[in-house]
């Protein structure tokens, strides 16, 4: 379980959501399928993400909408999420999903969250983007990581 | 002499006639052979946003495909959902044939609004092609786009 100080937890929880509601969202790809009767748009080939301060990197990204809304965003392949700023981290992963409605990016296979110069590994992460809480899961119940212990 | 070369000629010819003519009704019916009978040039009127565009297109005796290029077309429609798609390009080819129709775009500007719930997509590419059947819309040669959230 990683987890920021309280007032720096306090204050994202209190600033993000307006932020996060504002931003558009940006797509960059070598290409992309819309299907209209599937409500569903396909990205593939070095997709790239970027709202505000985060970024989605993968090789295939599906949005799924319904009734007008978007309900999913599943990244496939060599899976990057980056944010920077106060609250900066970097995840990757084999597969990333995100649900716009609870503001929650889960990354499943061979994870990797690196924040402040701390590395941890498991199977499974689950990153609140409003609060910044970040919960790792191995694989067998079992995480391992590498903690930066130098005084800057 | 004169009068057995001639003769002898004439029988040449209605030989070689003969021949030919049972080679063409051989070969006509046979699915081993396929008589290509050229190009036909076809001329198509299509009205698009910015005037009358006409190409030449062209059929073929295996699967007759029609082509037509449009300048700066804008194709608008709304989904059963009340969805405002709207397509614009450089450059649109339609290609029509017996079995399905597409349109080739270059320059490709795609959206999709929905004001009902404040969705708002949009693309922009090189390359595009919607298929009239599937109502699949593949925009290829790097995208880039933006979603507007709700």
């Amino acid at each position: 379980m990683y987890e920021r100080p309280c007032m720096i937890r306090l204050f994202a929880l209190l600033l993000f959501p307006f932020i996060a509601l504002a931003e558009p969202i940006h797509f960059d790809a070598d290409a992309v399928t819309y299907t209209p009767r599937e409500d569903r748009v396909v990205l593939t080939g070095s997709v790239h993400v970027v709202q505000g301060a985060t970024t989605l990197d993968s090789q295939r990204l599906t949005l799924d909408i319904a009734q007008g809304k978007p309900t999913r965003m599943l990244a496939e392949g060599r899976v990057l999420f980056t944010r920077t700023g106060t609250d900066a981290l970097e995840a990757r992963g084999d597969t990333a999903t995100y649900i716009p409605g609870n503001e929650t990016l889960t990354l499943t296979g061979n994870v990797t969250l690196t924040r402040a110069g701390n590395t941890l590994k498991g199977s499974n992460l689950t990153y609140d983007l409003n609060t910044g809480n970040a919960k790792l899961t191995g694989g067998n119940g079992r995480v391992s990581g590498q903690f930066d212990n130098r005084q800057d | 002499m004169p009068l057995m070369r001639k003769s002898l000629t004439s029988v040449f010819f209605t030989l070689a006639a003969a021949v030919l003519v049972g080679v063409f009704f051989s070969v006509k019916d046979n699915p081993r052979f396929r008589l290509d009978l050229g190009r036909t040039p076809l001329e198509l009127v299509e009205e698009t946003s910015s005037g009358k565009s006409t190409s030449p297109t062209k059929t073929d005796i295996a699967a007759a495909v029609a082509t037509s290029t449009l300048e700066n077309p804008e194709y608008i429609g709304r989904d059963a959902s009340g969805r405002v798609w709207k397509i614009s390009a450089s450059r649109a080819t339609q290609m029509s044939s017996t079995s399905s129709s597409s349109l080739e775009l270059t320059d490709v500007a795609a959206f999709l609004n929905d004001d009902a719930h404040k969705l708002d997509l949009n693309f922009t590419a090189p390359r595009g092609m919607l298929n009239n059947d599937t109502e699949v819309l593949t925009l290829s040669g790097g995208v880039r786009g933006t979603l507007n959230r709700p």
